[in-house]
């Protein structure tokens, strides 16, 4: 990637950081590294999903969502010293993140997120970064909501996302599908109330 | 929203915010805390040394709160100030710096496979007040070395080494060191050329080494040579 303004560990420019070590605690300790890396990178770019190849795919543009790649450029490839890691490696680094919980699979969930994702075999799997956790946002979205006197108000997700009034809160241009979790959490508090369109998709909150 | 179990709910939600603000506004007032000891020290730095009985306050204060004396400049042995102080403060620095030696060693073993350069090390311990010197950490492992004979330092060419595992590095294992000294890394073409090597012996020194830690493989591409990587050259990127 070429991107002036994230500073990149040293690692980043160690050619043997690309090829999947085959010592076990070697291993441990470079996959670590990758997924402190992917989590920093995506906080501070905002970036919510990245494709099987680390490619990102949908950033805090307007259109919220949007499946069009944002940037070509895979974060596990680098130019400069020509090197790249395997997709099978990422693949693995992945699934360690979503065993720790800083990642999920992407899969069809019932908003406007998964229109036109294909079926998706584990092999070719898209994470959602979870550089905050749900919990995390949710209480972010509660103490907005009470601060602002709307508590037993409908809202709709898109006011939550992008109206004006958000638009200093850090979760202004949340991920629809990161959102939906964190109402999920707050849903699992008694905190929430989602409302739903026929065919399951979400269409507004009631926080109490 | 009226059943008990809806307002147990709420009360720990708003518990939970509370406790949340309070320990936030805890960590900023010890940050403004620390800072102030850190100036403290700097300002007072004289009065703290020749008076043993402030100093041990000093310390203790200094370690309640999570600052590290060794960083407060003072006590940097190359410093004009610390020629003139007691055996004592110096053996306290050589302390404090031979428990920072054993921290990293073991926090960068996974990576290294147990053996470091010196120019790392001292990267990774030094911070804007203070920067260890060579000679320093010379000294701090030979304490450590007296109580643990697993760790010592070692020369590579003109590169100096610590090792904080207890096998010994064997000629070929040397020569592998030494030869990734000047690009990082070898290949078994390279063993092959420079020191007539056979292809079975460069496989067992290589893969004996990947399997201890000690390198790093690199499959640069189809058809390519794969490299193996000394991993103090991480940092050197």
């Amino acid at each position: 990637m070429t991107d002036a303004d994230f500073k990149f560990p040293p690692i980043y420019n160690f050619p043997p950081f690309y090829t999947k070590q085959p010592n076990e605690t070697t291993w441990q300790s470079q996959s670590q590294q990758w997924i402190g890396l992917v989590l920093d990178y995506c906080k501070q770019k905002r970036i919510w999903v990245l494709n099987s190849d680390g490619v990102p795919l949908s950033k805090n543009d307007s259109e919220l969502d949007s499946d069009e790649e944002v940037d070509s450029l895979s974060l596990f490839a680098n130019e400069k010293i020509q090197r790249s890691l395997k997709r099978e490696t990422i693949g693995e680094i992945y699934a360690q993140m979503v065993t720790e919980g800083s990642a999920e699979y992407l899969s069809p969930v019932s908003t406007s997120l998964s229109r036109s994702l294909k079926k998706a075999t584990p092999q070719d799997q898209s994470i959602i970064v979870y550089w905050r956790k749900p919990e995390d946002w949710a209480t972010m979205l509660l103490e907005w909501v009470e601060k602002t006197g709307q508590l037993g108000g409908i809202l709709t997700l898109y006011e939550l996302q992008a109206s004006e009034s958000v638009k200093s809160q850090p979760f202004y241009k949340i991920n629809s599908t990161v959102l939906v979790r964190a109402l999920d959490v707050l849903v699992k508090m008694g905190r929430a109330q989602v409302l739903k369109e026929e065919g399951g998709k979400i269409s507004g909150v009631k926080i109490v | 929203m009226t059943t008990p179990k809806s307002d147990t709910e709420q009360y720990k939600t708003l518990g939970n915010a509370i406790l949340e603000r309070q320990s936030a506004e805890l960590q900023a007032q010890l940050a403004v805390f620390q800072s102030a000891l850190t100036n403290f020290a700097r300002d007072h730095g004289e009065q703290i040394k020749n008076n043993a009985q402030f100093k041990q306050q000093f310390i203790k204060l200094c370690q309640s709160i999570g600052v590290d004396p060794l960083s407060l400049s003072n006590y940097t042995p190359s410093g004009v100030k610390f020629t003139k102080t007691s055996s004592h403060d110096r053996d306290e620095y050589y302390n404090n710096l031979a428990v920072k030696v054993i921290e990293t060693c073991r926090a960068t073993r996974d990576a290294n496979g147990g053996i470091i350069s010196v120019d790392e090390l001292i990267s990774r311990l030094e911070d804007a007040t203070y920067t260890p010197t060579a000679k320093d950490i010379e000294k701090a492992v030979a304490d450590i070395k007296l109580l643990d004979g697993s760790f010592s330092i070692f020369p590579v060419k003109n590169k100096l080494f610590i090792k904080s595992i207890p096998e010994e590095l064997n000629s070929d294992q040397q020569v592998i060191f030494e030869t990734c000294g000047l690009m990082g890394y070898v290949s078994p073409g390279m063993l092959r050329d420079n020191y007539g090597w056979g292809r079975v012996r460069c496989r067992d020194v290589l893969e004996a080494m990947v399997r201890k830690g000690l390198l790093w493989v690199d499959e640069p591409g189809p058809k390519q040579e794969v490299l193996y990587w000394e991993p103090s050259w991480i940092n050197m990127g």
